[in-house]
């Protein structure tokens, strides 16, 4: 039987490890599944490494992972600052980063396999709900960083240009206390928008939605690309429900590959918990290595992303196609409304739609046709 | 063609940016049309390169290497493409024959992905600055020797009628604006004339 070590990069620990931790979670129970099947074909042994969201250690210990034990491909990153990090070591020793996150667009290495959405994926479903359901005032607000600028660039030109308008914009650092949040909500109510768009992401999230919470009254919706059941575990109850989400996997989805996965998931981390799409989308990439490792020619990186290129693997979200022109994925945008238990009910679900990480042939009037 | 949506964000302008490239269909050849294509681009690609030079393009990829030293020749000498070599070499012959060709940026193989849509931005862009430097070159060229064409015509006059300069120049500007010619066309047949009559 062959065995294959794979390198595991996620925070454990520091101001990502909410999310990453929820990565590292999808991808044990991908790698206990399929080491435990009987028909298993090959032997995954994953060396662990905790990078502390510090974007210098991703490059260091990518290094370490590469060079002194031996691994072709790691999963691993969340941010686009720990996976700039980590490029140059891909392209000096020709390994394979599967990156599991929703990112900002605008990159194509050959040595990234990019397993979240890109934002025409799912920006785009958002902003169009968003103003179908006449929510066209929008207060923007962000983490600081590229993730943030990235998305919100884009969302301000398609506002701009389907009859919206921004009405606030905000970053703040990644890390800030309850009152900065707090401090946010009472600027939000000042300007009183239709919806708040988050691009808040991690720890950080549980305390933007308390904070809106906090001020009372009718509950103002924030729409968010990267708030998901890991983010809703952490806060308050009371501060969960009723707000939107745009991503290609809810927990609550009902297909087989996701009912499995669930089923292991929560014998392995218990029934209380609802995993998220950053759990989803490791466990899914672990098996579409899998699949990719036995189809591959030879034991090395360029093999392994030859195969890659173009392959179709389950994935609980639905049936992946890898798409050879950019090594990004099809997905199928969906939008999700949460609950109060930590959930989201999906209450849209689109057509399948191509990768296009460079935004290079999307409509940017979101009107409804009519309107036009 | 791109230049007219340039006053619109630069990667929406992308999209109609005419790209030429001028490389073999080999591994640096596909993977630089790729992502162009990629970017968002529309790439034609040509080898060997066309017999006469194809003239609708914004941007001008060229393989610059010591076995085709001469493919930039009909873009650079008319500069109406930003020009991009593609370079193998950095022996000295090969940078001096880069500066030669006055390019607005190279990319080196093999090729990478990433650092080519920021070669791309900053060539476009130093393309742009270029063109409206030189038409504004060519403007007070033009603004040079009609000065150069009124002082002598105003020289002329005032010799001609015995009036001052300073009211020899106020009437050659009365008669062009009553014949509804330029400043320059009046100064060149005051000067044509007094030639004609000087001759005779």
């Amino acid at each position: 039987m062959l065995t294959r070590r794979i390198g595991v990069l996620f925070s454990t620990t520091g101001v990502m490890s909410v999310t990453e931790t929820a990565h590292l979670k999808g991808l044990m129970v991908a790698v206990a599944e399929n080491n435990s099947a009987a028909s298993a074909e090959v032997q995954l042994e994953p060396i662990i490494e905790d990078p502390g969201s510090v974007p210098d250690q991703y490059r260091t210990l990518a290094k370490k992972m590469v060079t002194k034990d031996g691994v072709a491909a790691i999963f691993g990153c969340c941010t686009s600052a720990s996976r700039k990090a980590v490029l140059p070591v891909l392209a000096r020793y020709g390994s394979v980063l599967f990156y599991p996150s929703v990112y900002e667009g605008f990159e194509y290495s050959p040595n990234v396999v990019y397993g979240g959405a890109t934002p025409n994926q799912i920006v785009l479903p958002l902003v169009e709900h968003l103003l179908a359901t006449e929510m066209s005032n929008i207060y923007l607000i962000g983490s600081d960083y590229v993730y943030a600028r990235e998305i919100n660039r884009i969302v301000s030109e398609l506002l701009d240009e389907s009859g919206g308008q921004v009405v606030g914009e905000q970053y703040l650092p990644l890390g800030s206390p309850p009152e900065a949040f707090r401090a946010a909500a009472r600027l939000i109510d000042r300007t009183d928008p239709h919806a708040v768009l988050s691009t808040v992401v991690g720890e950080d999230t549980k305390l933007l939605y308390e904070a809106v919470a906090e001020r009372g009254g009718a509950r103002r919706v924030i729409a968010s690309l990267t708030t998901t059941e890991a983010e809703l575990a952490i806060m308050a109850p009371s501060a969960r429900a009723g707000h939107l989400t745009a991503a290609c996997y809810f927990g609550s989805l009902d297909t087989e590959e996701n009912r499995t996965f669930r089923s292991l998931y929560e014998a392995r981390y218990g029934h209380h918990e609802i995993p998220s799409i950053y759990a989803q989308t490791t466990y899914a990439q672990v098996h579409a290595y899998v699949k990719a490792t036995l189809s591959a020619a030879k034991d090395d990186p360029k093999a392994l992303l030859d195969a890659v290129r173009g392959l179709n693997y389950p994935a609980p979200q639905g049936a992946m196609t890898v798409d050879p022109d950019n090594n990004h994925v099809f997905i199928v945008p969906r939008l999700g409304r949460s609950r109060d238990d930590g959930g989201f009910d999906v209450i849209w679900q689109g057509d399948r739609v191509k990768p296009d990480p460079y935004l290079i042939s999307y409509d940017r009037d979101l009107r409804p046709r009519a309107e036009h | 063609m791109a230049s007219d949506n340039l006053s619109r964000t630069f990667i929406k302008a992308l999209r109609t940016t005419q790209v030429v490239l001028l490389h073999p269909p080999d591994d640096d050849g596909n993977s630089l049309e790729h992502q162009l294509r990629r970017i968002g681009c529309r790439v034609r690609s040509f080898w060997p390169p066309p017999a006469s030079p194809v003239r609708d393009a914004d941007v001008v990829y060229f393989l610059a290497d010591p076995e085709h030293p001469d493919l930039h020749q009909p873009y650079s000498d008319d500069r109406s493409a930003a020009l991009i070599a593609i370079v193998a070499f950095e022996s000295p012959l090969e940078v001096q024959a880069i500066v030669e060709a006055n390019v607005h940026g190279t990319v080196a193989k093999p090729i990478q992905p990433i650092g080519v849509l920021s070669c791309l931005a900053s060539a476009m862009s130093q393309h742009r600055y270029e063109k409206r430097l030189s038409a504004r070159v060519e403007k007070l060229d033009e603004l040079l020797k009609t000065r150069r064409l009124v002082e002598r015509a105003t020289q002329i006059l005032a010799t001609h009628r015995q009036i001052s300069e300073h009211e020899a120049a106020a009437m050659l500007r009365r008669q062009a604006m009553n014949k509804q010619i330029s400043l320059y066309e009046m100064a060149t047949s005051i000067i044509n004339a007094d030639r004609l009559l000087g001759d005779s």
